[in-house]
């Protein structure tokens, strides 16, 4: 029965990418583009472009993917995590913001102005900036988890309002008080120690990914294998039946959400550590939503996330190249991925309309199934 | 130095209700789906949309009111797709919201850098089609105010939208289907229209909003509705979908948007944490209303209790 | 012959992965009152939906006065005078009752609607048909059997002739179910209306009903006069086979020891009205209390309170001698105390979770199944989960399949599964088998019972007046949220407790001397001052079975006295039916007592005879009027049951 479901599952997946892809290239042909040139573009550069001239640049493509797919996985993941226990935490890009603040100013003032710990080795500053981080983002997270746990406050409203808050008050900073003296908006820049070192550079890859991959690992156990990822499960499903069985419902939704909050300001000192260097007023966060609804079209299960942030990895970063290369605007891939987002949000939908007309045409004498 | 009279005079008002009269719109748009038992918060998406669509026509025809008509059918377009996807297929309303924002941003933006550029290079001026009238008031000193007319059209829409809620059978049918979509179909009547009804009035209020917002600002921008969308949803969130009250909350978020720019503006305060007072007093109102939910509810038992005696 | 007015003719009705409707063909009279009864899940409602134009019929015709069709929408339906009354209403809360009652059909000035106009128009129906409802009161405020009228009036108002049920009595209470039937059998009288309705209980039937139609399955078993079978032909019918609930055996008597302690108990309902008001009551280990009440009047909040799912406002409940005040249900439960929800589908389950999270719910951090209360060992669950499915007969499509797409009989024995391996030494139970089928329901029963046997305190909250005298040591009735009698389930008569669970309070007296009775076969009581007529009224000579003749002749004279009562308090008629059922309790309770103390051996043999009669009027009682056998669907959205 069960494989049945997922055969099916998969099968609109794969019609979703299609049809995603399709609409794609309709809209280069409409707008004067070739769409083969277009895809051609996309795949160099997301996978590496064979005729470039040395290795370095041929597997940046690679590693860009690799990256992107490492974000858009973390951020998924967090949108699962905060799901599974019943709140949907819409306010990633605020965490990731602050964690990434947080982390640029610990960053560039532990090396440089603080005394005492200038002498630390790399791995302990990096580790508290990690740490310093998380907790931006999970503190951030605990004001609409509560809001949402004491008082049912739409925790979707509130964090979609905080992200604006947490945008508006980290460019304040990063042009006032945190400023970096001779520099435009943003922070002092990291030395060069603390940075991640760069895997096929120059992709966008670092070792980030290797605490990617340990968060996602931890992530993945705490949901799936520990009892306090399947309390907060059972909470997500039935807060009502949770509290009922002796688990404290409360706690754990938030938790949930803290776990969420964390995941994203971890993603905010990622990408000041591995990428920009210091914390600037052009640090984007915008693939949040990707990796948020990449999670929904998922269904929110772990493997699908990450498998579908592979594939969304390849387009984003293959978007650049489309740009640079074909000439085709970058936005392109939004709107494909998109129509996909759209296709798997309406499957269910579709499918059981099909079904429904299926057994009006043949209604077959089956056993009631019930006892 | 700053005077009171410079944050609170006549064309302040008339600087509010210009920017508030947006989410105003979006707002009346939103809370008729909410009331009709749907989300929809995309409504970034579908003023872009709108924009974008009363931009190129507007441009290619040189008529603001043929651009306001694209703008208006633009959003019925996309209130007609959002309704397909949540009610007939199923589609989870947050996915499709979100979804939308990305998608038409990302495809208003596409399209509009594939347009021939101006002469000198740049990119179209989109805006300048749009040139709706505007009544203008003198002003002090000879500083006149101008605001749009639309501005008093979305004043009498959300009277009109009060009416329609609480005193036609339509509203009563719309506001049954979100409260209790059974009580429909148990008469005949089908639920199902009036959430497509209700989407559709949202696209139109969206597609209005998209394009009074060109006007507004000039000219098209890839960030051109810069949230407000999300400003309109917790607006319609705090009025309890109620058009009075969702405008009044509209006018405060205007006020407060109003009061910090002419602060910026004086070198008062900075520029950016002042535009974050909206939100973070948009979240203090929820607070402060739903703690006086509570306190309401005790009392609000109370009085059931006298009510349920005296009727039986 | 007259023509039908409504025929189905081979209707089949397929819905994904089920048959609801399996080839019915199916007669309707004029001016009939047609039962149309079976279990849950046999296809009763779903036919009803499709003369009402909710469901298309995958296959078969419907011909209503003369017009044959293969389907019709409800606004057709209704443009031919059908009008149904669902078991959930179909009202919009925050509207006022007017403004229901003309919904989709409002009288207009333009676009605008004429509230005034709909409020006459209600007044005007109210008075034409005697359903009295408050026509511009908002209907969240109105009792559930006022409801009920709006939503009777609004097919009414729609010139409705053909009046659908759906298991219109599940919510009322007694006296509420009889004012319903006389307005059925008014406007049948009167207006030459044809009413169906589809009910499971199986007295209603034999009370109003003209004909009666018997599904299962989705098959129609057979259509009969009403006069013509009696409830134990139709309970038979309904489940293919002989149904009769046997007696379960009661293995030795309550301990002394206190397992559950309520007193002066206060609590609130979701609207902040007391539910529970100054509530008291104690459970001893190895006894069942039941507690009969029609649904609505505080029970639920009572098996909250003391379960720690609602605040406890006032006085007290200690669980094994300490107070459970402001404990959560997690800490009652380590305390001794297991619950069995009222709404197993929203409190009892996660319904997307599968079966084994769902049994292994409140153990996961504990020894066999965590590492260090962290690391789930999953195999272990499983095989923990298999057991209790196969010794509680759990039925699925495998312990991966999700709770929710059970069977309200399957879902039901997963929340007692794992609330009875608690291994606690007292449980609240509430409304067991509610949606649950009669197999099934036997088969949870019995557990109960094993339970009880094991030297369980059991609280068990139920609407279902056989399952309480079934189970039962001992049975309080509650009434707004107060308790207003205490019976004896082996001497107490349905009648009784039913009016107590209608607001009927009995004083309790001092002990009656032994009594003497007249037929020289059982002994009677002391006639009393105020003795009633109906004590007079014995019949003479020995029928077989006087007594039960007795009990039998005494319940229809009730019923009569009750109805012109009705006009007045109803507390007050009770009052005076009372003394003489309470000389025959007294004198029953003090055989009870008696035997309990196992005194007198000669007075035993006798009794023995006593106890043989009433559980035989029991029976008789139990079948005959069988009003108050578990309701259907109630309103908790449970998803597992079609009726």
């Amino acid at each position: 029965m069960k494989w049945r479901e997922r055969g099916i599952y998969m099968l609109s997946l794969l019609i979703s990418i299609l049809l995603g892809l399709g609409v794609g290239a309709l809209l280069m042909l409409a707008t004067g583009h070739d769409p083969i040139a277009g895809y051609r573009a996309m795949i160099e550069g997301a996978l590496g472009d064979k005729w470039a001239p040395d290795t370095i640049l041929r597997n940046s493509g690679l590693g860009n993917t690799l990256y992107r797919a490492s974000l858009l996985m973390i951020t998924g993941l967090a949108t699962a995590v905060a799901s599974d226990a019943g709140l949907f935490n819409v306010g990633g890009q605020g965490q990731m913001l602050l964690g990434a603040l947080v982390a640029a100013f610990l960053g560039a003032q532990m090396t440089t102005l603080l005394p005492f710990t200038a002498g630390w080795p790399v791995w302990l500053i990096t580790a508290v900036c990690l740490i310093a981080a998380v907790l931006a983002g999970m503190i951030f997270a605990l004001i609409p988890a509560l809001m949402k746990i004491k008082l049912n406050i739409s925790e979707v409203v509130t964090t979609i309002l905080l992200n604006s808050v947490a945008l508006y008050f980290c460019t304040y900073m990063a042009n006032g008080p945190l400023k970096a003296p001779g520099k435009g908006s943003q922070t002092a820049v990291i030395l060069g120690d603390l940075n991640f070192t760069r895997f096929f550079t120059p992709s966008n890859l670092s070792q980030a990914v290797f605490i990617v991959a340990g968060i996602t690992l931890l992530v993945w156990y705490i949901m799936n294998r520990s009892s306090w990822g399947y309390e907060m499960r059972m909470t997500g499903q039935n807060s009502r039946f949770a509290k009922f069985s002796g688990l404290k419902d409360g706690k754990l939704a938030v938790a949930g959400m803290l776990i969420s909050g964390a995941m994203c300001g971890a993603v905010g000192m990622l990408e000041v550590f591995g990428w920009k260097h210091r914390y600037g007023v052009d640090l984007s966060t915008d693939f949040y939503w990707d990796g948020m609804l990449v999670a929904m079209i998922m269904r929110y299960k772990p493997l699908g996330i990450i498998l579908m942030s592979f594939f969304f990895g390849i387009l984003k970063a293959g978007a650049i190249k489309i740009q640079s290369s074909a000439g085709i605007p970058i936005e392109i891939i939004q709107v494909i991925q998109s129509i996909i987002i759209f296709f798997m949000a309406a499957e269910q939908g579709l499918i059981q309309r099909f079904q429904v007309w299926r057994a009006r045409r043949h209604p077959r004498r089956e056993e009631v199934k019930r006892a | 130095m700053i005077q009171f009279s410079d944050l609170v005079s006549f064309s302040s008002l008339m600087s509010t209700l210009g920017t508030a009269t947006i989410v105003i719109l979006a707002g009346l748009g939103c809370l008729m789906t909410e009331q009709a038992g749907m989300m929809n918060i995309g409504l970034d998406g579908m003023i872009t949309a709108s924009a974008f669509a009363a931009g190129v026509v507007s441009w290619l025809t040189g008529s603001w009111i043929l651009g306001l008509l694209a703008g208006l059918l633009t959003g019925l377009l996309l209130g007609l797709f959002y309704a397909v996807m949540v009610v007939p297929l199923k589609s989870d309303e947050f996915v499709i919201g979100v979804t939308l924002n990305l998608f038409l941003v990302a495809l208003s933006t596409f399209l509009y850098r594939n347009l021939p550029p101006a002469a000198d290079g740049l990119h179209l001026d989109m805006g300048s089609g749009m040139a709706i009238p505007s009544i203008s008031f003198g002003g002090n000193a000879g500083a006149a105010v101008s605001v749009s007319i639309l501005v008093p059209v979305s004043l009498a829409l959300v009277a009109v939208c009060q009416a329609f809620l609480y005193s036609t059978r339509h509203g009563f049918w719309l506001r049954a289907a979100g409260e209790k979509p059974e009580s429909l179909r148990s008469v005949g009547r089908s639920p199902d229209r009036m959430k497509l009804v209700a989407s559709l009035l949202c696209g139109a209020f969206c597609g209005l909003s998209g394009a009074y917002l060109l006007n507004y600002v000039h000219s098209f921008t890839e960030g051109i509705s810069g949230s407000r969308g999300y400003v309109a949803v917790a607006c319609v969130i705090f009025g309890r979908s109620n058009p009075l009250l969702v405008t009044c909350a509209a006018l405060f978020f205007g006020l407060v948007d109003t009061v910090s720019t002419r602060l910026q503006v004086a070198g008062v305060v900075d520029s950016t944490l002042t535009a974050a007072f909206p939100y973070v007093g948009t979240i203090l109102m929820m607070l402060v209303l739903a703690i006086r939910n509570e306190y309401r509810k005790a009392g609000q038992a109370k009085s059931a209790l006298e009510r349920q005696e005296a009727v039986k | 012959m007259a023509e039908p007015i409504v025929s189905f003719s081979h209707i089949s009705m397929q819905f994904p992965g089920v048959l609801a409707n399996d080839d019915v063909s199916l007669d309707i009279m004029p001016g009939e009152v047609f039962a149309l009864v079976g279990e849950n899940g046999a296809g009763k409602s779903t036919l009803m939906n499709i003369l009402f134009g909710i469901n298309t019929p995958s296959s078969g015709t419907l011909t209503v006065r003369g017009q044959t069709m293969k389907s019709l929408t409800s606004a057709q339906a209704i443009g031919m005078g059908i009008g149904m009354v669902h078991q959930h209403f179909m009202l919009v809360p925050s509207f006022s009752v007017a403004q229901n009652i003309v919904l989709g059909d409002e009288p207009r000035w333009g676009p605008f609607c004429r509230l005034r106009k709909a409020v006459s128009i209600t007044e005007q129906l109210v008075a034409e048909y005697g359903l009295q409802v408050p026509a511009a009161e908002p209907v969240r405020n109105l009792s559930v059997g006022q409801q009920q009228r709006v939503e009777i009036l609004k097919t009414l108002h729609r010139g409705a002739d053909i009046l659908i049920l759906d298991e219109p009595t599940a919510v009322l209470t007694p006296q509420e179910t009889d004012e319903l039937f006389e307005v059925i059998r008014r406007v049948v009288r009167e207006r030459g209306m044809t009413v169906i309705i589809i009910t499971h209980k199986l007295g209603e039937v034999m009370a109003i009903s003209d004909r009666v139609g018997v599904m299962r399955r989705g098959r129609l078993e057979g259509v009969y006069q009403t006069s013509e079978v009696n409830e134990r032909i139709l309970a038979s019918l309904m489940v293919g086979r002989d149904v009769l609930l046997e007696p379960l055996t009661r293995k030795r008597a309550a301990a002394d020891e206190i397992a559950i302690s309520v007193r002066d108990l206060w609590a609130e309902n979701n609207r902040g009205l007391p539910a529970v008001r100054g509530m008291s009551l104690d459970v001893r280990r190895g006894e069942i209390v039941g507690i009969a009440g029609v649904e609505g009047n505080g029970q639920s909040e009572l098996a909250e309170a003391i379960t720690g799912m609602r605040p406890i406002l006032g006085g007290d409940v200690t669980v094994f001698g300490r107070s459970v005040r402001g404990m959560r249900p997690g800490e009652i439960r380590s305390l001794g105390l297991s619950h069995v929800p009222e709404d197993r589908l929203s409190t009892g389950v996660s319904p997307q979770a599968d079966i084994t999270d769902n049994l292994i719910i409140g153990k996961e951090r504990r020894k066999p199944y965590a590492l260090l209360g962290i690391h789930r060992r999953k195999r272990r669950a499983k095989q923990y989960a298999a057991g209790l499915a196969e010794s509680f007969d759990i039925r699925s499509g495998g312990l991966d399949t999700a709770v929710g797409s059970l069977s309200g009989g399957n879902m039901q024995k997963v929340v007692l599964a794992r609330e009875f391996s608690f291994d606690t030494g007292a449980l609240v139970i509430a409304q067991p088998t509610r949606g649950v089928d009669i197999g099934a329901m036997d088969f949870i029963h019995q557990h109960i019972m094993d339970k009880r046997n094991e030297g369980c305190a059991i609280l068990l909250i139920s609407a279902d007046l056989d399952e309480l005298f079934r189970l039962s040591d001992r049975m309080l009735t509650i009434y707004e949220g107060q308790v207003t009698g205490e019976f004896d389930p082996a001497t107490a008569t349905r009648e009784e407790v039913g009016s107590c669970m209608m607001g009927a309070v009995r004083e309790t007296k001092p002990e009656a001397p032994e009594p003497v009775w007249e037929n020289g076969t059982e002994p009677r009581s002391v006639p009393a001052p105020d003795d009633t007529p109906e004590e007079s009224d014995q019949p003479e000579g020995g029928e077989g079975d006087p007594c039960g003749k007795k009990k039998h002749k005494k319940s229809k004279k009730d019923r009569k006295h009750k109805k012109p009562d009705k006009d007045k308090k109803h507390k007050k008629s009770e009052k005076d039916e009372k003394p003489g059922k309470k000389k025959d309790k007294k004198h029953k309770k003090s055989d009870k007592d008696k035997k309990h103390k196992k005194s007198d051996k000669d007075k035993k043999s006798g009794k023995k005879k006593d106890k043989k009669h009433k559980k035989s009027d029991r029976e008789k009682n139990r079948r005959k009027s069988d009003k108050d056998k578990k309701p259907g669907k109630t309103g908790n959205g449970e998803r597992g049951d079609e009726a």
